[in-house]
Order: C-alpha cells, then structure tokens, then sequence
C-alpha cells in the first residue's frame, strides 16, 4: 500500500479532473479553482516527480507550441496504481467524516 | 518574458533539459497574467525545491560522498601539488644549467646583463601549492562530484559546500599549514560549485527556439 500525503492526493485528483489535457498550467488551474489555493510551482513540480517516481502517474511531452517559445508541453496521466492509492487515501477520508456534521459540508 | 532560454539554462542546473524546458514553457503560459517578479520567484523557488528533492531522496549517501570527497580533495591536492613542483624544479634546473653553465653568462655580463637563476623562491613554491589547493584541486573534485552523481551535481556540490568547512576543522591537512586550508575554504568551496557547475553546463544545450 502506498501512503500519499495530502498534496500528492490533491495533485493526483486534479490530474485526474484535468483528464488529457493535464501539463502543469492546467493541474495548477483545477488545483486553484477546487482548493482556492494557488499552488507554488516548486511543490507542484517536485511532488509531480516523486508521484513519477513511485509510478503513480506518467507523463510524456507534447509537442513544441509557439506560444511557448517553442517549448513542449510535459502531459501527466494517473496510472492504474495512483488511482487505487487515491481511491484507497479518499475512502479514508470518508470513513472518517462519516457521521460528522461540518458547517458547509453535506451530511456524509 | 524574454529570458526563457537563460531561465532554461538556470532550471537546467538542477532538473534534466526537457523538463526544465517543459516547466519554462508552463512559467512562461502563465507569466502574462503574474507578471515578470513572479516568474522568476518561481524559478528560484523551483530550483532550491529541486535540489532539496534530490538531497531529501538520499541524505546519508550525499553527506557520506561529501565527507569522502574532503578526503578525495585532499588527495587531488596532493597529486596536482607534486606535479607543480616536479615539473618547476627541472625547468628551474634547465633555465639555471643554461644561464650559468653555457657561456651565456659571459655574454651577458658583456653586455652589462645580470641573469642570475638561482632556487625557485620560496614564495613561487607557496603560489603554486596555493592556485592548486584552493583553486585547481577543489575545481576538479567538483567535476569528479558530478561524475559520481550525474543529473545531480549541483545538489551533490551544495551539500559538499556544507561538509567541507566541517571537514577542514575535523581532518586538517597537515601538510598544508591547516590554519591556511581553513582560511581558504571559501575559495575552496566557490571552486568546488564552479567545477561542478561547469560540468553540468557542458552536458547537451535545450534546443534552440524560434
């Protein structure tokens, strides 16, 4: 069983709401947009790697755009074990709020 | 922003070319919006959070290679250092046998020319072992460094930069008058980065862009 911590697991769900199109700007975009936090680029492309690293997710590269200055876009993909390791993360999660009754979260 | 390619460069010391030129190319989608301050705080920021990734996969081994490499210096230095003195001496040699030995002498005190090649100064003997202690040897340690941990030579040379100074207090080269070594570490460790920086800049360039 691999443990993610709680940004991996946050990384990981806005590659997987992302869907084909998740290179940097748009994880960072669905990460902001769904947290209100703005992700500092440094912990968003360290963590990329190290999910790599574990096999978590995958990525190739695009090909070179103009408006990037010719430079290619790195795609990431959630690998069939990174779903499991965040779907296993979130049941978590879930177990946990079971029960609870939180101001501005439904009933669980 | 107009500096891409000398951010590519930057972000290249610490990640691999395509990945600095992916994660350049995302800085520079988003640049507009943030502005120019941003994008190069998050370069920095991208460039110590690499670094600290590659330390934090292997502490032990990257504090362990420092540690071994004060002693690899010390031995580099102690080559190079033979070698700058093995090869003065017999050029000293050479130059004296023919000023003193040839008729060149007469030649010149003839012409009111004094050549006078006695031993090497003392002090020529100290610059030589100087340029190599805190120049030639930490600059090719820091080269052997990057050999030992390709893709992850600036990371491996920061950590040395730590050890060194520890290093030079803990196991002092004797022969090399220590309170000097410690004077110098600084010179030492700015050779050592440049050695292992220059390794890292000759490794291929990104491509060039339109």
């Amino acid at each position: 069983v691999i443990l993610l911590g709680e940004f991996e697991q946050v990384v990981l769900l806005a590659i997987l709401r992302a869907g084909d199109e998740a290179y940097g700007v748009t994880i960072s975009r669905e990460i902001a947009s769904c947290t209100g936090r703005d992700p500092a680029p440094g912990a968003l492309y360290t963590t990329l790697d190290r999910l790599e690293g574990k096999g978590l997710v995958t990525s190739r590269y695009g090909d070179p755009t103009a408006m990037r200055g010719g430079r290619a876009k790195r795609y990431f993909a959630v690998s069939e074990e990174g779903v499991r390791a965040v779907a296993l993360a979130q049941r978590g999660f879930q177990r946990l709020l079971k029960g609870l009754s939180l101001p501005g979260l439904a009933r669980a | 922003v107009r500096n891409g390619r000398l951010a590519q460069r930057i972000l290249s010391l610490a990640v691999s070319s395509e990945r600095a030129a992916a994660i350049v190319g995302d800085l520079m989608e988003s640049a507009p919006h943030r502005g120019r301050t941003w994008f190069w705080t998050s370069l920095a920021r991208l460039v110590a959070a690499s670094l600290s990734a590659d330390v934090r996969q292997a502490p032990f081994r990257f504090v362990g290679w420092a540690a071994i490499s004060w002693l690899v210096y010390g031995v580099v230095g102690l080559v190079l250092t033979g070698v700058g003195l093995a090869a003065n001496f017999p050029l000293w040699g050479i130059a004296s046998i023919f000023s003193n030995h040839t008729g060149v002498e007469l030649m010149t005190n003839w012409l009111g020319v004094r050549i006078d090649w006695g031993v090497p100064a003392p002090g020529l003997m100290r610059a030589i072992e100087l340029v190599v202690l805190a120049a030639a040897a930490p600059f090719l340690t820091g080269r052997l460094a990057a050999c030992w941990w390709p893709q992850r030579e600036l990371a491996a040379a920061l950590v040395m930069s730590a050890i060194w100074p520890l290093m030079a207090v803990l196991v002092p080269f004797v022969g090399y008058r220590a309170a000097a070594t410690i004077d110098l570490v600084p010179v030492m460790v700015t050779c050592m980065l440049l050695g292992a920086v220059w390794s890292r800049m000759r490794q291929p360039s990104p491509p060039s862009f339109s």
